[in-house]
C-alpha cells in the first residue's frame, strides 16, 4: 500500500516539476520582484510592513495557483488520458493511488510555501533588521476603552505625515452579556473635520472596521489628527454594562492596495479551487448518472459541505441592517467625491455616471456577502488574516484552506475509490 | 474429471453501458463463456465494436460486469495479488507523457514494489529488449506511436507475469516490429506463460494462437482450437516442388479418376510480409540479441525496428 502511495506521490511531483511548476515559480519570482519594487518609495519605517504585506499576498496567490496546478489537475488529467488503465492493472489499490496523488501535491505545495515563507522572512529580516514576527499592521494606540458605566470615550491621534494612508479600528467587547451589542464608531478629522463614517453594528467578539482617511488628511494637509469615538447609544441598555476597547491599526496604502488586490486574487483562486473540486466531484459522479444530474448532485454536496457556515450566516445576510451596512460606505464614497460631509438620510443628486457607479458598487457589495455564504471560508480567511493580532498568520490560513477542502478531498477519495474499484473506468 | 485449472474463467459475462438516464443501455457483451488454460495463447478476434476490448477490461478489473462473473486463478480480477501476476498492454499506450521512457518504466516497477536494484535491472533489460535503450532519456511525448507502444509492451512485462494480456499489440507497429511481437508471443508461450491477445488483424493471430473466440456484436460466434476451426476436412492441399507440366495433367487425371476434382494449381505466392522482411534483410528468425538477466527467466525477441 505504502509503495503505491509513494510511487503516485512521486508521479505528482514529477508531473508538477515537468509541466507547470517551473512556470509558476518563475511567475512567483517575477510577481514578488515587481511587488518589492513597488514598495521602494515607501518610507523606511513603513517599508518592512509593506514588504511583508506584499509578500504575504503574493505567496498566497501563487500558493493557490501551485495547488491548482499540482493537485486538482492531476487526477482529472489521469482520467482523461486514461493513465489509470496502466496504473490500476498493477497491484495498486484505488485508495493508494488517490492518497499518493494528493500527498504528492500537498508535499509540493508545502515545500513551495515553506520556501516562499523562508525567502520572505529573509527579505523582511534584512529590510527591517528585525528577525521577529513581522507586523502587517502597526498598532499605534490601544485606547480608548469604553468603561463600565460610561458610554462615550474618544481618542485623539495625529498621524505622522507622509506614509500613513489607512486607519482601521478593531473593537473588542469586554464583559459582554449580549449577543449583538450596538456600538457607534465614529471617525472625525480634527479639529473641525467632518464625521467620517456612520454607526456600525458590531457583533460580539473581535471585529474590525476599516476607514479610508479623508483625502486632505492623507495628503498631509491637515495636522489635527483623527478622533475615534466609541459610543454606546444612551437608550441602549448596555451603555452601563458592557466595556469595549478599540485599537488603532495603520498600514500604508501602497502596500494595502497591492496586497489586498493579491489577497482578493487569492480568494478568487480559492473560489476557483472550490469550483474545480465541485467539477471533479461531478466528473466522478458522472460514472453513475448523466453529467447534468452529477453536476446538480455535486452542487448539493457543495452546499451540504458548507451547511454549517451557510446556516450560521444566512440570518445575518438576510437582515436589512446587513444590506444597509453595505450601502453606507458606498454613499459615503460618493459624497466624499463632492467634498461633502456624510449625514445619514441625506438627499443627494448624483450624476448619471455616479448612479452607474453606485449601482455597480451596490451589486458588487451585495455579491460579496452572497459569495461569502457560498464560500464561507473566504470569511474565515479574512478573519484569520485580519484578526491575527496584526501579524502574518500563514499557518492559520493554510489550516483554513486545508479545513475547507478536506471534506472535498475525502469525498473525492471515497468517490474515486468507489468508482474506480467497483465500477467501470470511462 | 480432472485437468489443469483455468487461468481465466468467464461465465455468462455480460456488460452494458448506460449512455443516458432515459436511454436504453448498450449491450457491449452478452453472456460470454470461455476459459483460458495455463500455457496457451488465447485470442479474441472480431470486427471493431465486437466486444474484444470490453472483455479485456472486464478481465483486468477495469470494468465491472453487468452480469456473470470472471475469475483469474479463481479470484476476482481486482485482487491486488492477482494483478501482481498479470501484465497488461492496453489498446493504446496510456503512459505518463511527461516522463521519459526510463522514468515511466521505473514508475510502473515501483507499483510492483520492486527493490531499487531489481527495478534498475528490469528497466534496463526491458528497454534493451524493446529497442529503446537509446531513446530512454527522451520524454514519451516525443515518441512515435510505435515507440510508445514498445514502452507499453515493456511495462506489461516488467513483473515477469504469468498471464500476459495484450490488446491490439501490433497496433501502430511497422511490419518488422509486428513480426517481432508475434515472435515475442511465441517466446512467452515457450516460457510457459499464458497469453491472451485481441486483434482484428486475423493474419496476426492465425500463426501464433492455440485457441480463439470469435466475437461479433458482443456475442460469441465461434470458439475453439485454431487448428480445428481452420481445418477443412473435405479438401486436401498438396504442396509439390519440381512437378513438370505434363505430370500435373496426369495428376489431374488421377484425381478425377478417384472422384476428386483439382480446383486450382497456381504457382505458390509469398506473403507480403515475407517479401517485406526479405527486402529489408530480416531473416525471419527469432533474434535473441539480449542475454537474460537474473530475473528474466527466458529469452524474448528484440522488438527493434
Amino acid at each position: 500500500m505504502l509503495d503505491g502511495v509513494r510511487a503516485c506521490a512521486r508521479l505528482s511531483c514529477l508531473e508538477a516539476a515537468r509541466s507547470r511548476l517551473a512556470w509558476i515559480l518563475g511567475l512567483y519570482g517575477a510577481a514578488a520582484a515587481l511587488a518589492l519594487l513597488a514598495t521602494r518609495d515607501i518610507a523606511p519605517e513603513a517599508r518592512s510592513a509593506a514588504v511583508a504585506s506584499v509578500l504575504h499576498g503574493t505567496t498566497l496567490v501563487f500558493g493557490m495557483l501551485f495547488v491548482l496546478a499540482g493537485v486538482t489537475r492531476g487526477i482529472p488529467g489521469d482520467l482523461k488520458s486514461r493513465l489509470l488503465y496502466t496504473v490500476f492493472t498493477k497491484p495498486v489499490r484505488g485508495g493508494a493511488y488517490f492518497a499518493g496523488r494528493l500527498l504528492g501535491g500537498w508535499c509540493l505545495a508545502a515545500a513551495f510555501l515553506s520556501a516562499a515563507l523562508l525567502v520572505g522572512f529573509a527579505v523582511l529580516g534584512t529590510a527591517s533588521a528585525s528577525w521577529g514576527a513581522m507586523a502587517t499592521h502597526r498598532v499605534l494606540a490601544e485606547e480608548p476603552r469604553l468603561r463600565r458605566g460610561g458610554n462615550v470615550v474618544s481618542l485623539q491621534w495625529t498621524p505622522p505625515a507622509g506614509f500613513l494612508k489607512e486607519v482601521s479600528c478593531r473593537v473588542r467587547f469586554l464583559n459582554n452579556p449580549y449577543d449583538e451589542p450596538m456600538l457607534r464608531v465614529t471617525w472625525r478629522c480634527l479639529p473641525d473635520g467632518p464625521e467620517a463614517a456612520g454607526s456600525q453594528k458590531l457583533a460580539a467578539g473581535k471585529r474590525l472596521v476599516s476607514f479610508d482617511l479623508p483625502p486632505e488628511l492623507a495628503a498631509g494637509q491637515r495636522s489635527g489628527g483623527l478622533e475615534l469615538r466609541l459610543e454606546a447609544p444612551p437608550e441602549y441598555p448596555l451603555a452601563g454594562l458592557v466595556g469595549a476597547e478599540g485599537h488603532l491599526l495603520v498600514c500604508t496604502q501602497d502596500a494595502r492596495s497591492l496586497s489586498w488586490a493579491l489577497l482578493w486574487a487569492g480568494d478568487a483562486a480559492l473560489i476557483g479551487i472550490e469550483l474545480l473540486l465541485v467539477a471533479t466531484v461531478a466528473v466522478c459522479l458522472s460514472s453513475f448518472c448523466s453529467f447534468p444530474v452529477a453536476l446538480a448532485a455535486a452542487a448539493v454536496f457543495a452546499l451540504a459541505a458548507n451547511a454549517h457556515a451557510f446556516l450560521k450566516m444566512l440570518p445575518a445576510a438576510l437582515e436589512p441592517a446587513a444590506f444597509a451596512q453595505t450601502f453606507v460606505p458606498t454613499i459615503y464614497h460618493v459624497h466624499r467625491a463632492h467634498g461633502d460631509a456624510y449625514e445619514p438620510g441625506m438627499e443627494e443628486t448624483p450624476s448619471f455616471s455616479e448612479k452607474l457607479l453606485r449601482v455597480a458598487q451596490a451589486v458588487a457589495r451585495r455579491a460579496i456577502p452572497v459569495l461569502k455564504i457560498a464560500i464561507p471560508d473566504m470569511q474565515a480567511l479574512d478573519s484569520a488574516r485580519r484578526l491575527g493580532e496584526g501579524r502574518l498568520t500563514p499557518p492559520r490560513e493554510i489550516l483554513c484552506f486545508a479545513g475547507k477542502i478536506a471534506p472535498y478531498l475525502l469525498a473525492l477519495g471515497l468517490l474515486g475509490v468507489f468508482a474506480l474499484t467497483q465500477r467501470s473506468l470511462p | 474429471m480432472s485437468g489443469p485449472l483455468p487461468v481465466v474463467e468467464a461465465r455468462g459475462l455480460s456488460k452494458s453501458y448506460r449512455t443516458g438516464f432515459w436511454k436504453e443501455p448498450i449491450h457491449a457483451l452478452v453472456a460470454l463463456d470461455f476459459a483460458v488454460f495455463p500455457g496457451e495463447v488465447f485470442a479474441f478476434v472480431g470486427p471493431n465494436g465486437s466486444g474484444k476490448t470490453t472483455t479485456l477490461k472486464l478481465l483486468m478489473g477495469l470494468a465491472r460486469p453487468s452480469a456473470g462473473q470472471i475469475r483469474l486463478w479463481g479470484r476476482s480480477p481486482t485482487d491486488v495479488d492477482v494483478r501482481a501476476r498479470v501484465g497488461f498492454l492496453p489498446e493504446e499506450s496510456y503512459l505518463p507523457r511527461f516522463m521519459t521512457g526510463r522514468e515511466a518504466l521505473d514508475f510502473y516497477a515501483r507499483l510492483y514494489r520492486m527493490g531499487k536494484r531489481l527495478r534498475a535491472e528490469r528497466v534496463e533489460a526491458l528497454l534493451s529488449q524493446v529497442g529503446l535503450a537509446d531513446a530512454a532519456q527522451r520524454p514519451i511525448r516525443e515518441y512515435s506511436k510505435g515507440m510508445a507502444r514498445r514502452v507499453g509492451l515493456a511495462q506489461a512485462l516488467l513483473n515477469d507475469p504469468e498471464l500476459v494480456v495484450l490488446d491490439e499489440p501490433t497496433s501502430g507497429l511497422d511490419p518488422l516490429a509486428t513480426r517481432e511481437v508475434k515472435d515475442l508471443i511465441v517466446c512467452l508461450k515457450q516460457a510457459g506463460k499464458t497469453v491472451i491477445v485481441s486483434s482484428h488483424l486475423l493474419s496476426d493471430l492465425e500463426s501464433i494462437c492455440d485457441r480463439l473466440v470469435i466475437l461479433a456484436g458482443g456475442c460469441l460466434k465461434r470458439q475453439g482450437a485454431v487448428v480445428d476451426l481452420l481445418t477443412e476436412t473435405h479438401r486436401t492441399l498438396l504442396e509439390i516442388e519440381g512437378l513438370a507440366r505434363a505430370d500435373l495433367e496426369a495428376l489431374k487425371t488421377f484425381v478425377a479418376g478417384r472422384g476428386g476434382r483439382l480446383v486450382d494449381a497456381p504457382p505458390p505466392r509469398k506473403t507480403l510480409e515475407a517479401v517485406f522482411l526479405e527486402a529489408i534483410g530480416h531473416t525471419g528468425e527469432t533474434p535473441n540479441s539480449q542475454q537474460p538477466t537474473a530475473n528474466t527467466k527466458r529469452q524474448t525477441p528484440n522488438i527493434n525496428a
